[in-house]
């Protein structure tokens, strides 16, 4: 047998922000006749018998890195994985592809204020809360850096959910749920391709979360399962105590759902629902675990948590929610008409954000004035609130704004 | 039912096909029935019923393909005129048209079948009209649709209400296919109008009945992703079924494992075809100017759907570089048994363009010296595979 490690020499965008994806790439190991025999990450090694094998991991954007090499007996090969041909950067498929329509194109809409190389205003506010009840409280962006038609943001994690919203002169405003709890954090960063389209991605801090994201949105389901068994995702290590990373855990959660890996579960989403008792996606994920373990009657009264804590930061969970208090909400004899009544509330709350809803979105994306209110009523041409994004974008020169500290609510 | 295996399965597992297409609504504009009272921006189409057809021929040419053998195929069809002159099988099977009734009514049967063994499969394919109300989600409007005197969704199917009840049941003593394959070939828009209602109200196919542990590999493939249409050519079958058949055939084949003879087994499984329909719908998407996407949804491991009988073919592209290399060379592709498989004296007309069986090959750039000596030859092992291939001879001195 023979030890054999890789790696990923080049680098296509030295800058990126997610320069993590070289240690956690899945890779399939076929023998010569194509048959798989492995498949591992670009952080382990493994041990082979000697012959030809053919080595490939795909990047989330779809191009293909490859090696054949003959390992060699009883010795240690390294193996470097390259594409035919330069890839894009690996992340250009953002899992929140371009949100902002064409930024040049505000002129069709009628705003002529600024010239037609002028990046047109869009204003950027945050709002943390809970949904249901308007509740929702306006606070500081926080850290923006940006210029030469880029801006980055960072959302620090925080207790409640958050919603960043982007708002243009006369269209409604766009408000999306940030992927930020406690340690975990998330950054935005805003840039205008040569076509003057605006592109937005957001990165979650946990390096192999985002990974998982990116492939589940490019379709490559094989890769985004062997992320999601990934021992950087594994619960007991993404939930302990003070180092937790719920964000991390209910994205690599949701997978593990939508793989229907039920064992693998176990009883941390047990955990996750009660150690983050205001998270929304705590309770979907476990009233969804038990609803497909067939014990309704407690996947229940999961659900009905919802009313206190609000709409679920990612669209899976806002999606699963639907379905099951549809189905719930019609089960009177079973859960009581009292119970079924609360269950009837919380999906009209839902489906009056479904009305407004971008279900092909990974996080909750809605239209509304405010994070509480979905709706399609347009800014007027006066609005100025928040932050206006498009000045980082038009800057020449790189530039740092940092508002004042997030206020965190006990 | 138009095909029914039953009696020669006796009791074995088999596949379970539910197969409709609607592109005549009687009650929409043109339809030639009582008008709609709000028929929406909905109209008749053209292409929808055929390509539930093209579906269902090609489960009957496949019908030993799959890891169970085709056992039934229900084929609902409410097809247009201009469909019947473009295929005259349309009229000539004389299914039924894919009525709300009708449809409950196979839908049952169908679920019947399904309850025979834990080890069935099923497979259902819908096209026609479609709406959305949250990401898994599809509501099918079937060939009655908007009938006056009538809820405006009474006429319709909703997808999580069919997914849902072909879940294996708190019963455990009752068997259920645990292995089913969703296909939605529609539109996944929400009208204006629906966004004024707080509930979509669609009646229900099944009793209060609630799940056991639902454990099943079920993934739902939508031709649309959510907020867009799905599209087709007139008087042809759609896009995303052109795609889909395209890599069903082949294009979305991967090789498993390999039987006692070391002969490597190719199949279309799940994950496979998800990553194959991406490629094949950027294709047509570059083909047709068009920018519909496809989706999938539902759940469950990776499983096989087809198995192939042999290695499919791949589209190959071979190119020189640099381009001043191509008046000198030749290129040699030899399987692995070392057995030419190609010489191709010339790489003019270039790039070199063809087809092998999926493999690994050796691939090699000879130079001819006899014009020049400033190259040497080049040489690579790759495996070929689908949706195709490219190799590059880089020359140097």
């Amino acid at each position: 047998m023979s030890e054999v490690n890789f790696q990923v020499p080049f680098d296509p965008d030295p800058a990126n922000l997610s320069n993590f994806w070289r240690e956690s790439l899945p890779i399939e190991v076929r023998k010569s006749n194509m048959v798989l025999v492995h498949r591992t990450a670009v952080s382990e090694t493994i041990e082979l018998e000697p012959g030809l094998y053919l080595f490939s991991a795909r990047l989330p954007s779809g191009q293909e890195l490859s090696a054949t090499v003959q390992v060699p007996d009883e010795e240690r090969t390294t193996v470097a994985l390259n594409p035919e041909s330069m890839p894009e950067p690996p992340f250009r498929v953002s899992f929140m592809p371009r949100m902002i329509r064409s930024l040049g194109g505000l002129r069709d809409i009628g705003v002529r204020m600024f010239g037609p190389a002028a990046v047109p205003p869009v204003y950027l506010r945050l709002f943390a809360g809970n949904t249901f009840g308007g509740e929702i409280r306006e606070r500081p962006v926080g850290l923006i850096a940006g210029g030469s038609g880029k801006a980055s943001v960072e959302i620090p994690g925080d207790d409640q959910v958050q919603y960043l919203q982007f708002s243009e002169p006369s269209t409604a405003p766009i408000n999306v749920a940030v992927p930020a709890w406690g340690p975990d954090s998330c950054t935005f960063v805003i840039s205008l391709d040569a076509d003057r389209q605006g592109h937005i991605e957001a990165h979650v801090s946990h390096k192999q979360a985002s990974l998982l994201l990116q492939y589940s949105k490019s379709g490559l389901l094989e890769q985004a399962r062997d992320t999601s068994f990934s021992r950087h995702l594994q619960a007991e290590q993404l939930l302990r105590d003070k180092e937790s990373h719920p964000i991390a855990a209910t994205i690599g959660a949701y997978a593990l759902l939508r793989f229907n890996e039920l064992d693998r579960l176990h009883n941390w989403t047990e955990n996750l629902m009660n150690w983050f008792p205001v998270l929304p996606d705590g309770a979907v994920i476990r009233g969804e675990h038990l609803a497909r373990l067939g014990q309704h009657t407690a996947a229940f009264q999961c659900f009905l948590q919802l009313r206190q804590r609000g709409l679920p930061i990612f669209r899976d969970g806002v999606s699963l929610a639907l379905d099951r208090l549809r189905l719930y909400a019609r089960q009177k004899t079973r859960f009581g008409p009292d119970n079924v009544a609360l269950a009837t509330g919380i999906l009209r709350e839902f489906e009056t954000y479904a009305a407004f809803f971008d279900f092909n979105k990974s996080v909750s994306f809605f239209t509304g004035l405010n994070p509480s209110h979905p709706g399609s009523e347009t800014l007027g041409h006066e609005l100025k609130k928040g932050l206006n994004i498009g000045e980082f974008l038009e800057a020449s020169a790189e530039r740092t704004v940092t508002s004042p500290a997030p206020t965190i609510s006990a | 039912m138009i095909f029914d295996e039953r009696p020669n399965l006796a009791g074995k597992p088999g596949l379970h096909a539910l197969v409709t297409g609607v592109s005549l609504y009687r009650h929409l504009r043109g339809g030639g029935d009582k008008p709609a009272e709000n028929p929406f921006d909905f109209g008749q189409l053209s292409s929808t019923a055929l390509t539930a057809y093209r579906i269902y021929e090609w489960l009957i040419a496949h019908k030993d393909h799959f890891p169970v053998p085709l056992a039934t195929v229900r084929l609902l069809l409410s097809p247009s005129p201009k469909e019947k002159k473009v295929e005259p099988a349309l009229e000539r099977l004389g299914v039924e048209g894919c009525t709300r009734a009708a449809f409950a009514d196979a839908v049952h049967e169908w679920r019947r079948d399904a309850r025979t063994n834990d080890e069935d499969m099923t497979f259902f394919y819908f096209a026609g009209h479609g709406l959305q109300r949250k990401k898994s989600d599809a509501v099918m409007l079937l060939e009655d649709f908007a009938q006056p005197s009538e809820g405006e969704l009474s006429k319709t199917i909703a997808l999580d209400n069919l997914f849902y009840g072909m879940a294996p049941p708190e019963d455990v003593t009752i068997k259920m296919a645990r292995r089913q394959f969703y296909f939605v070939d529609a539109c996944r828009q929400m009208p204006e109008r629906f966004k004024q209602y707080k509930t979509f109200a669609v009646p229900d196919l099944w009793g209060e009945e609630l799940s056991g542990k639902d454990d099943r590999k079920a993934p739902i493939f939508f031709a649309a992703i959510p907020g867009t249409e799905a599209l087709a050519r007139k008087g042809e079958q759609s896009i995303f079924s052109k795609a889909l058949l395209d890599c069903l055939n082949g294009k979305g084949s991967e090789p498993r494992d390999e039987d006692a003879n070391g002969t490597v087994r190719w199949q279309v499984s799940v994950y496979s075809l998800s990553e194959a329909l991406t490629n094949s719908m950027s294709e047509l998407r570059a083909t047709f100017k068009m920018n519909q996407e496809f989706s999938s949804e539902g759940h469950g491991e990776n499983t096989a759907l087809l198995f192939l009988e042999q290695p499919p073919e791949v589209p190959i592209a071979l190119t020189v570089s640099p381009t001043d290399a191509i008046p000198f060379v030749a290129i040699e592709i030899k399987d692995r048994s070392d057995a030419q498989v190609r010489e191709i004296p010339s790489m003019t007309p270039h790039p070199y363009e063809d087809k092998l069986p999926a493999g690994v090959y050796s691939f090699r750039a000879k130079v001819n010296t006899a014009g020049q000596s400033q190259y040497a030859d080049y040489n690579d092992l790759r495996p070929v595979r689908p949706p195709s291939h490219s190799w590059i001879a880089r020359m140097k001195p």
